[in-house]
């Protein structure tokens, strides 16, 4: 029974956000929130491959009206990760969740937009090895090799809102995946803009899920606030507003562009309570604190706070999410475990009896 | 004696496995028995024992290794993976200390050279010690390999010896000195004293490196004493200077993840760790173990090299805040080996054990409690374990 591998009790938040919603999710060191984002995408893309390769067999009968009703179109994933690469992204949805994301980017359902391996790190000249490929993984995962698509491939009918800003960035396009390789928001919005814009063209309008994880670093490198031309920051942000403002009015623009979108944040207490002083506390605190004040549904993970448990590898807590379920507004806390097959299951306090649901 | 002969014959001396680490590229790699992923031992095989059973520092991962204190634990655990790396042929980065560091490696211990028996007994006895420690991790899973079963470790010596696969953790000897190969593996990046942030052109070093390396080596990259007032200069403390630097360098760890590892170490008296800053270096860390040393009295510290009844005595708490690849799953409960428990370590000559923290029986009182583990270091270990 392959059929859905996200716990009931999780399954009315994770799935199929509305309209315009804004889902927070924040996490603290040890207890991270991969494995709820990876939730998002099974949500949001693992229903349909069945739906699409069963479609014409007999299981397709039973969801036909599922289809019908959302005919408008089908839901497509962008993920902006600063954190995590596609590797680690495929190997999750692949072993726990059972997608395929390789398979899914040539579709327009799924695209990855890289913000870790060039965001600082100049791209390595060509080397002249001659037996060295652009490609430096020798590892054999075929993922690379398949995705050819990239969202800047030719600009299907939009007006996109500024390809010349994709200007410094020619290597990333030789390659398959799209990294961001400036951290100044201009880059990285037109970036993701672009990306939008490939993956819902008019001809196939699509729902789009947009996943950020960890933009908050971003205003932790000081990136925010920094001139484009890599001109280092001497003088640590000060003022709140200039620091969090523009990364906050990114994430406001990025929202009236897609359909629903997921954050992720830090929340560990020395970041959270911005007690320290440093601008770099007090910005991440008003940056938390705001969006979690915009977010229509807030799931904060952290471990339990009596110790350690073989069997429970942490809280999420549910709070606001609007009557849509039984409870309605109700702040609600789970329990959650990660097994070493990579599937989660979630249960109650003190309903560990129910452990087994999950799976 | 045939069994120790036999054993003299297995730990090669050290210049034997630099002519084959050219031949034989994955050396010093090994897969991990949970995923089999490519893992390099860090040098100390009671901490390969508690990466979350991975028995090994899965490549394209990172460890940080913060120490409380004036003492240099985190330092010896660095060498130690520093001298790993170089007995297996690995490359080997350092960033910010001289050459110097690097001739103050520890020196492999062979079976030739420990000429004193009780010396050989203790190797012995190490010996025996890891090779249950992989047979156990492959075995036992879940479980902490360090209990050592009288039945598994005969087994385990009768059957190494026939098999004889290449060495994944070597003995290293604090009190000697690792000769360097002629032509040395180790590169030292400096410190540039800049105005600007002498992170740049470290990471446009290693990224060169890596780049231009031939794809079979395996690099190691070593920080030792990360922002520490000595070595780099006071505006490599900003946030935009460090956290764009462990960024760059988790960046880089992905991009070559099958031929990097990297091990930090940083003060937490300089930087503590209820600041926005060193959490988000944790953050961008794969792994996380902070190390608490005992206040200990001079005589222990002097003896301690004696390896003799003494050694039982831990020096400090160690505690695992993330662990590469198990935290980025999600983390699993207390399912990983020594996650949840009190980890003491204990620093000798000849190693560097983690094992589980446990007070003496208690018989009633806290004098006897204090007594059993020397006046003051008794008080310490009270106050340390009540985290």
């Amino acid at each position: 029974m392959s059929t859905s591998r996200i716990p009931p009790i999780l399954e009315q938040y994770t799935r199929a956000p509305s309209a315009g919603e804004l889902v927070l999710l924040t996490n603290v060191l040890g207890a991270g929130t991969n494995w709820l984002i990876s939730q998002f995408l099974c949500g949001a893309l693992a229903e349909d491959p069945r739906r699409r390769a069963g479609g014409a067999a007999a299981l397709g009968g039973g969801h036909e009206t599922d289809a019908g009703e959302e005919e408008k179109g089908e839901t497509a994933v962008l993920l902006v990760s600063w954190m995590r690469d596609l590797e680690f992204w495929t190997a999750e949805g692949r072993k726990a969740w059972g997608l395929d994301l390789a398979r899914l980017t040539p579709r327009k359902r799924f695209t990855f937009i890289d913000g870790l391996t060039e965001l600082f790190v100049s791209p390595a000249t060509p080397s002249q090895h001659p037996n060295s490929n652009p490609n430096p993984h020798p590892s054999p995962l075929p993922i690379r090799s398949t995705r050819t698509i990239t969202p800047r491939g030719p600009p299907p009918s939009t007006s996109s809102p500024n390809p010349i800003a994709r200007n410094p960035p020619t290597p990333p396009t030789t390659s398959a995946t799209t990294k961001l390789t400036s951290p100044s928001l201009q880059h990285i919005e037109s970036t993701i803009l672009h990306a939008i814009s490939a993956l819902s063209t008019t001809a196939s309008p699509k729902r789009i899920l947009l996943i950020l994880d960890h933009p908050d670093l971003l205003l932790a490198t000081g990136a925010s606030s920094a001139a484009p031309s890599s001109q280092s920051t001497q003088h640590s942000i000060s003022d709140t507003s200039t620091a969090v403002e523009p990364l906050r009015a990114m994430i406001h623009t990025l929202r009236q562009h897609v359909h629903a979108t997921v954050v992720s944040l830090a929340a560990d207490a020395p970041l959270a309570n911005g007690g320290g002083g440093m601008p770099l506390e007090t910005n991440h605190a008003a940056l938390l604190a705001g969006m979690a004040h915009v977010a229509d549904l807030v799931l904060s993970v952290r471990l339990l706070d009596t110790g350690f448990a073989r069997d429970v590898s942490g809280v999420v807590r549910v709070s606001g999410a609007a009557g849509e379920g039984e409870e309605g507004g109700a702040v609600r806390e789970v329990l959650y475990y990660v097994g070493k097959d990579g599937v989660v299951k979630a249960f109650e306090r003190g309903g560990a009896g129910g452990v087994g649901e999950g799976s | 004696m045939a069994f120790r002969k036999r054993n003299v014959g297995l730990s090669r001396p050290d210049s034997t496995s630099q002519s084959s680490a050219a031949l034989e590229p994955t050396l010093g790699l090994r897969p991990s028995p949970i995923d089999g992923r490519p893992t390099t031992s860090t040098g100390t095989p009671s901490l390969d024992g508690i990466l979350a059973g991975h028995a090994g520092l899965a490549l394209g991962s990172s460890l940080l290794l913060e120490e409380s204190g004036t003492t240099d634990y985190a330092g010896m655990l660095l060498r130690l993976y520093a001298a790993e790396g170089v007995v297996q042929g690995h490359k080997v980065h350092v960033v910010g200390v001289g050459e110097h560091w690097g001739r103050e490696l520890p020196g492999v211990v062979t079976g030739r050279e420990s000429t004193d028996k009780g010396k050989r007994v203790g190797e012995d006895k190490m010996k025996i010690a890891w090779r249950y420690e992989r047979l156990g991790e492959f075995g036992a899973g879940r479980e902490g390999s360090r209990d050592r079963t009288p039945a598994a470790s005969e087994a385990a010596a009768n059957n190494q010896p026939s098999t004889e696969p290449p060495t994944f953790c070597h003995t290293f000897d604090l009190a000697k000195r690792l000769t360097l190969p002629v032509g040395s593996s180790m590169h030292f990046i400096p410190v540039p004293s800049t105005t600007s942030s002498p992170f740049v052109s470290i990471l446009q070093s290693i990224n060169d490196q890596l780049s231009s390396a031939p794809e079979a080596t395996i690099h190691r990259f070593v920080v030792p004493s990360l922002l520490s007032p000595a070595l780099y200069p006071q505006t490599a403390s900003q946030p935009s200077h460090i956290l764009q630097f462990l960024h760059g360098l988790r960046g880089l760890l992905r991009t070559y993840s099958t031929r990097l590892t990297a091990v930090l170490t940083l003060p937490l008296e300089l930087y503590p760790r209820t600041s926005g800053l060193v959490r988000w270096m944790e953050l961008l860390s794969d792994g996380v173990l902070e190390l608490t040393p005992f206040p200990h009295l001079a005589d222990t510290l002097s003896a301690s090299g004696a390896a003799t009844a003494q050694e039982e005595r831990p020096q400090g708490m160690l505690k695992i805040h993330r662990l590469p690849v198990f935290h980025e799953k999600g983390g699993g409960g207390g399912g990983g080996g020594g996650l949840g428990d009190d980890l003491a370590f204990t620093a000798s000559r000849r190693k560097f054990v983690i094992a589980k923290f446990s007070l003496p029986p208690v018989e009633g009182d806290q004098e006897g409690q204090s007594g059993a583990l020397g006046a003051e270091g008794g008080k310490a270990t009270k106050v340390d374990i009540e985290f």
